[in-house]
C-alpha cells in the first residue's frame, strides 16, 4: 500500500527537497550572502576550518557561474550545489510530466551514502591542508 | 498494570486483560493476555444471528500520532499529546507510530521549531542588552572568545534591528522546514551507510519531525543554555527514535544521531558548546 502511494503521489517530500534546492539557488544568486558577517565559531575558536567551511561561498560562486572560485572555496560545496540544482530541475520536470522516480536499489543508495561521507572527510582534509 | 491505548496513545491503569474501553477516548482496546494459550481457530461461520463480526486486526502500518488526528482532537490537544509521547516516552512512541504520514510529522516539527524560534526572537528583542552582558562574560573565559563575541552569536542572542526581528518571525516556519528536511537527510545518509534503514526515509523523517518536540525547551528565557539542553534532548530522542522506528540496534541509532553533528555540524556544536563549557569552567 505504502509503495503504491509513493508511486502515484506526484507532490510530496521529494518536491519539498526540490523546492529547498531551488530556494538555495535563488538565495545564492540574488541575495548578498557573502556580505553577511557570519564567521565560523569553530574557525574562530581553533583557527582551523570546519568540515562545512566554504559551503556558502561555493554555492554563491557557482550560482554566479564562477566554477573555479566555487571549487576553490569548497569542492564538496560546489558538487553539492550542482547536484541539488540538477535534482531540483529533474524533479520539477518529473512532476510536470507526471512520471514516477525510477526505483533505486538499496545497495546503490548505501554505496552512494558511503561515498558521500568519504567525500565529506576528504573535503575537510583538503580544507585543513590548505589552511596549514 | 499499566496499559496504553492504541488509538489515543494515552496510558491507563487496569487490572484485567481482554477487550475494554479506554478511559481517555472511549475506544475499545484489546489487551492480550501474555500467559493465555494461543487462540483456537474459530469454526466457519454458521450464518446464525449470534455470529458477530471478527475483531479488527491490528494495523500493520502502526497507529496514528495524536497530531495526525488533530481535526478530531483539536490542534492544541493533539500537539500536547504528541509532545508528551515523543519527548517523554520516545521508544514506545516511535515503535508504534505510523511512518507513512510524514506530513503530520513535518507539521508538528515546523510548529514546534517555529514557536521556539519566535520566543527566542522576542526574548532577544526584549532583553538584548542584559543577555549580551551575560554571554560576553561567558565568552571572556574561553580562548579567542572575544573573536566569537564579535560574531553572529552576539547578534543572535541580543536581537537585531526591528526589521531583522520581523524577518526572523516571518521566516521562522520556512527555516524550520528547511532544518527538518536537511537534518533528516543527514541522519538518513548515515543510516544508509550503516545499512540500517530498512523502513526507508519516511521513518527517518517521521522521527526527526516528532523529535523536534525537545526543541520547545529553547523557548525558555535562558540564553544559550536552554538551546543546549534542547539540543542534547533532541539528539537523545532522535537516537532512540531512529532505533525504534527503523527497527535497528540502539548503537546504530546513536551512531546515526551523533555522526552528522561530528562530520558536518561542527559549527553549530561549537557555537552551542563553547559558552556552556566556559560557564561550567567558572564554577
Amino acid at each position: 500500500m505504502e509503495a503504491a502511494v509513493r508511486k502515484t503521489a506526484r507532490v510530496g517530500v521529494p518536491e519539498l527537497f526540490a523546492l529547498l534546492a531551488l530556494a538555495s539557488f535563488l538565495a545564492a544568486r540574488f541575495l548578498p550572502l557573502l556580505e553577511v558577517d557570519l564567521p565560523c565559531p569553530f574557525r574562530a575558536a581553533t583557527g582551523l576550518p570546519c568540515a562545512s567551511c566554504g559551503m556558502t561561498r561555493a554555492f554563491v560562486h557557482l550560482a554566479q557561474g564562477e566554477v573555479r572560485p566555487a571549487l576553490g572555496a569548497s569542492p564538496l560545496g560546489a558538487a553539492l550545489a550542482l547536484g541539488a540544482w540538477v535534482y531540483a530541475l529533474l524533479d520539477l520536470g518529473r512532476v510536470a510530466l507526471g512520471r514516477a522516480w525510477p526505483p533505486i536499489p538499496e545497495r546503490a543508495l548505501a554505496a552512494a551514502a558511503r561515498a558521500g561521507i568519504a567525500a565529506a572527510l576528504l573535503n575537510w582534509a583538503w580544507l585543513l591542508a590548505r589552511a596549514a | 498494570m499499566l496499559a496504553r491505548c492504541a488509538h489515543c496513545q494515552k496510558t491507563f491503569e487496569t487490572d484485567r486483560f481482554g477487550i475494554q474501553a479506554c478511559p481517555h477516548c472511549g475506544q475499545q482496546v484489546h489487551l492480550a493476555d501474555p500467559s493465555a494459550p494461543p487462540p483456537v481457530p474459530a469454526p466457519p461461520p454458521a450464518g446464525g444471528p449470534a455470529a458477530g463480526p471478527p475483531p479488527p486486526p491490528p494495523d500493520p502500518a502502526g497507529s496514528a500520532a495524536p497530531v495526525a488526528r488533530r481535526r478530531e482532537l483539536g490542534f492544541l490537544r493533539a500537539w500536547l499529546d504528541t509532545w508528551k509521547l515523543a519527548a517523554l516516552s520516545p521508544a514506545e512512541f516511535f515503535r508504534a507510530v505510523r511512518i507513512s504520514d510524514t506530513g503530520s510529522a513535518l507539521l508538528f516539527g515546523v510548529t514546534t521549531l517555529t514557536v521556539s524560534s519566535w520566543f527566542q526572537t522576542l526574548y532577544g528583542a526584549l532583553m538584548g542588552a542584559a543577555t549580551r552582558g551575560v554571554v560576553e562574560q561567558m565568552l571572556r573565559q574561553v580562548p579567542r572568545g572575544d573573536q566569537i563575541g564579535q560574531a553572529w552569536v552576539m547578534r543572535w542572542v541580543s536581537g537585531g534591528s526591528a526589521l531583522a526581528v520581523v524577518a526572523q518571525l516571518f521566516g521562522a516556519p520556512f527555516f524550520a522546514l528547511a532544518v527538518l528536511l536537511v537534518s533528516a537527510a543527514l541522519f538518513h545518509v548515515v543510516l544508509l551507510a550503516l545499512r540500517s534503514a530498512p523502513r526507508g526515509f519516511a521513518a527517518t523523517l517521521t522521527v526527526v519531525g516528532y523529535a523536534s518536540a525537545a526543541h520547545i525547551i529553547g523557548a525558555a528565557p535562558v540564553p544559550l543554555l536552554a538551546n543546549l539542553v534542547g539540543f542534547v534532548w533532541y539528539v537523545a530522542v532522535v537516537a532512540i527514535g531512529l532505533s525504534a522506528a527503523q527497527r535497528i540496534p540502539s548503537g546504530k541509532g546513536w551512531a546515526a544521531a551523533l555522526l552528522p553533528f561530528g562530520l558536518v555540524c561542527m559549527c553549530c556544536c561549537g557555537a552551542a558548546g563553547i559558552p556552556l563549557f566556559a560557564a561550567l569552567g567558572r564554577h
